[in-house]
């Protein structure tokens, strides 16, 4: 208990810094504003500010796109109970009763529940990741090669079965970003790889490129020709009866803490996420309700569970992040590529090398819960007023962003036109149906992976066994497994049931 | 967006029903969830979605326990466009699905191979000693087992190719082209420009490209002279932002 205060107090004293508390509030603030504006999401945001951290300190890099993050999930939610349209897929849940409390003139109320249940969430999850992460991050560092080899097979294949479409699509987006993890210099032989005679190359393709043409580049694309998602619309929204009723506070308290614990405990998982948290929440909110053609009414509940589960789902996503190196999705992907710009490699060793990063940002999620509660309230008229921005001016400015952003990395050209390639690969992609976030938890791992086996075979001499011989790498070998079995088990069921 | 989806929904006690629904939503990043929660949450209770066959977005329809189709088209906002009752024509839609899964293969299939190819002129090594090239080759070689069992299992949409898949709309096709250059050109002109001019002719070459050209495709076009003082403004604000107040080393102007 006392080492907890002792770290917590470090972290108070990283993330109580004027620069710390100015990136945190920036961060939180345009979250907020990239999760109301419908045309841009999380991801494709973090993209574009990631180079933008290399000229921060790590700490405040991180804090900034940590609040990006968490921001863009609020700010989400606010567009989905006024207007429907929900600015994130996490926040796509949120719709379906908070539009309807909105309708019944109850949007104050619904809006104020979700900054509640955000808090909420939000707060629950930092006492959890300070509990967890340190004796996580105890074990993490008394695995071998071996294990961390097939604990990022795990990683790899449960990202394969959760992601869209089917599992086969799924492996070979991984197998392609883990292919293009491989481009540059290799740090054993030093010798070239698939560098294609690009001297840009030799240093292996900076994740900012590759993230920005695959998520940002494809997502204008894609925007422009659906005819420009921004669109005028006018909503009455008045400032009066902003604190909830004590019934409301009372059906939504068990709801929020429900919500937390599924959140925590998804946001842990490889794969899973807040979009994912949020409606196994509502699922569960429905399951134990009392009266459950309530929801899809504007049941209160089935705000305040998703929205706290959400919240607490993207801030212990972090955990395995930060412990082990291990990304659960491709925000926390990205995150890990802002620290390896500055040159700290992921693993369990930053908690020990570097405390004040991990626990100021563990303090700072507390602070940015707080800084939302404070700006989201009384400022929601203003954020509905963005969405008005038409398309036609958000298009040339993201556009341009990206293009200096990644300038700014190596002022390189070349890196621009990177951008250009994989913007064309993206959509692509995107036309085949094959979803990208996998390729970047690929890429991330692929260096790694390649590493750790190469270093635990030579251990062994070359002898495969040494990754069933210990027992905590069976485990995840088993069950990595196990999730593949659990994911085609379906398919084949059906193909019986046609064959009968 | 537009989403066709083949349904089987089974209430307990209730016969199988099969119906090809037309699904029309917002870009709202939908689809990432449905499938993900699918799994976890599906019960007899809830509509089940064959597996494998379902594609784009199913979503909220899995929380309604009875799961008609008012329900679905009200939670998911969609709108049911057609309901072909069990044994209906499914053919159609299931080749698009498969098509996609077959070009997928297809692509994985040409990295796979040329993957392996070129790592197969760098030094294998043993497994105790991995050379450069053993790594590299091992990815490339399952990506190439995976292409081949994605085209296997799609193969019917091999034998479909030939034949039309219906009405393709054509108009969002050549909006694509459109959309492709335009944010090509506009991404080019900063490359080409920043290098020898500097920041600000590159960024105000980037944004003028990007309104006129992206002003063709929008509903609302705005007014003509809009674009320039975006232009100037978004320059203004870059050059402030990103060269003096976080301090990226940039030249502004053309020397």
């Amino acid at each position: 208990m006392s080492d907890l205060l002792a770290h917590l107090q470090t972290g108070f004293h990283a993330a109580f810094t004027w620069q710390a508390l100015l990136y945190c509030f920036a961060g939180v603030t345009l979250g907020t504003f990239i999760g109301v504006l419908p045309g841009i999401g999380p991801l494709a945001a973090i993209a574009m500010l990631l180079p933008l951290t290399y000229y921060l300190s790590p700490i405040d890099g991180l804090i900034f796109l940590a609040g990006v993050y968490y921001g863009a999930l609020y700010g989400g939610s606010t567009t989905a109970i006024l207007l429907r349209l929900p600015g994130t897929a996490a926040s796509a849940v949120i719709c379906i009763d908070g539009y309807q409390m909105a309708r019944a003139g109850r949007a104050n109320v619904a809006l104020v529940m979700t900054t509640v249940a955000s808090f909420v969430g939000g707060c629950v999850a930092v006492v959890i990741i300070a509990a967890f992460s340190p004796p996580l991050a105890r074990f993490a560092i008394s695995m071998g090669p071996a294990e961390y080899a097939s604990l990022m097979v795990f990683g790899l294949v449960t990202a394969a079965v959760m992601s869209q479409g089917s599992l086969l699509k799924g492996a070979g987006m991984i197998l392609v970003g883990l292919l293009i993890g491989l481009v540059g210099m290799d740090v054993n032989a030093g010798m070239l790889r698939y560098t294609f005679g690009i001297s840009a190359l030799a240093d292996g393709l900076s994740i900012v490129a590759l993230a920005m043409g695959l998520f940002g580049v494809a997502e204008v694309l894609q925007n422009l020709v659906s005819g420009g998602a921004g669109r005028v619309l006018s909503t009455r929204f008045s400032m009066r009866d902003l604190i909830p009723s004590r019934a409301d506070l009372r059906q939504s308290r068990d709801a929020m803490l429900r919500g937390t614990g599924i959140g925590s405990a998804l946001g842990i998982l490889p794969g899973a996420g807040p979009a994912m948290a949020s409606f196994v929440s509502y699922a569960v909110e429905k399951r134990v309700a009392r009266d459950p053609s309530r929801f899809g009414e504007g049941a209160i509940e089935g705000i305040a569970g998703p929205e706290a589960s959400n919240n607490a789902a993207a801030q212990t996503s972090f955990i395995p992040t930060l412990t082990l190196g291990i990304p659960g999705d491709a925000v926390m992907a990205l995150i890990l590529g802002a620290l390896m710009i500055h040159g700290i490699t992921p693993g369990p060793n930053v908690m020990n090398s570097h405390p004040e990063l991990f626990w100021g940002l563990v303090v700072s999620f507390w602070i940015g819960n707080v800084f939302l509660l404070i700006l989201n309230l009384p400022l929601i008229g203003i954020w509905i007023r963005l969405l008005s921005i038409p398309y036609r001016m958000l298009l040339p400015a993201i556009i341009l962003f990206m293009c200096i952003g990644v300038y700014s990395l190596n002022r390189n050209p070349v890196d621009v036109g990177i951008v250009a390639f994989f913007g064309i690969i993206g959509l692509i992609f995107y036309k085949l149906k094959c979803e990208a976030a996998p390729l970047i938890l690929g890429f991330i791992l692929g260096p790694m992976l390649e590493e750790y086996t190469r270093r635990a075979l030579l251990l062994s001499r070359g002898d495969p066994m040494v990754f069933l011989d210990r027992p905590v790498s069976l485990t995840f070998l088993l069950a990595s497994l196990a999730i593949m079995l659990w994911a085609i088990s379906p398919l084949i069921a059906n193909r019986f049931r046609q064959m009968k | 967006m537009l989403f066709k989806l083949v349904l089987v929904y089974r209430k307990i006690g209730a016969e199988e029903k099969r119906g090809l629904v037309d699904l029309r939503l917002r870009a709202c990043a939908a689809s990432l969830w449905a499938e993900c929660v699918l799994p976890l949450v599906a019960n007899p209770h809830c509509c089940r979605f064959e597996a494998g066959k379902h594609e784009g977005v199913v979503g909220l329809s899995l929380f309604h326990d009875s799961c008609s189709r008012n329900q679905i088209a009200y939670t998911c906002r969609v709108t049911a466009k057609q309901h072909v009752p069990a044994g209906g024509s499914m053919d159609n839609q299931q080749a698009s699905g498969d098509r996609t899964e077959f070009l997928s293969g297809i692509l994985f299939l040409i990295i796979g191979i040329s993957g392996t190819a070129i790592a197969s002129k760098y030094p294998i090594g043993t497994a105790a000693r991995m050379g450069p090239g053993y790594f590299p080759i091992a990815i490339s070689l399952l990506l190439t087992a995976v292409g081949t069992a994605l085209c296997l299992v799609n193969r019917r949409a091999f034998k479909l190719f030939g034949t039309s898949t219906g009405h393709k709309p054509h108009g969002r096709q050549t909006a694509l082209w459109r959309a492709l250059v335009v944010v090509m050109s506009s991404i080019g002109s900063f490359a080409l420009l920043i290098e020898r001019f500097g920041l600000a002719p590159a960024s105000i070459a980037c944004l003028v490209v990007a309104f006129y050209g992206g002003r063709t495709l929008m509903s609302e076009s705005g007014r003509w002279w809009e674009g320039i003082v975006l232009a100037l403004g978004l320059t203004a604000f870059s050059v402030l932002i990103f060269v003096y107040g976080i301090g990226i080393p940039m030249r502004v102007w053309p020397r």
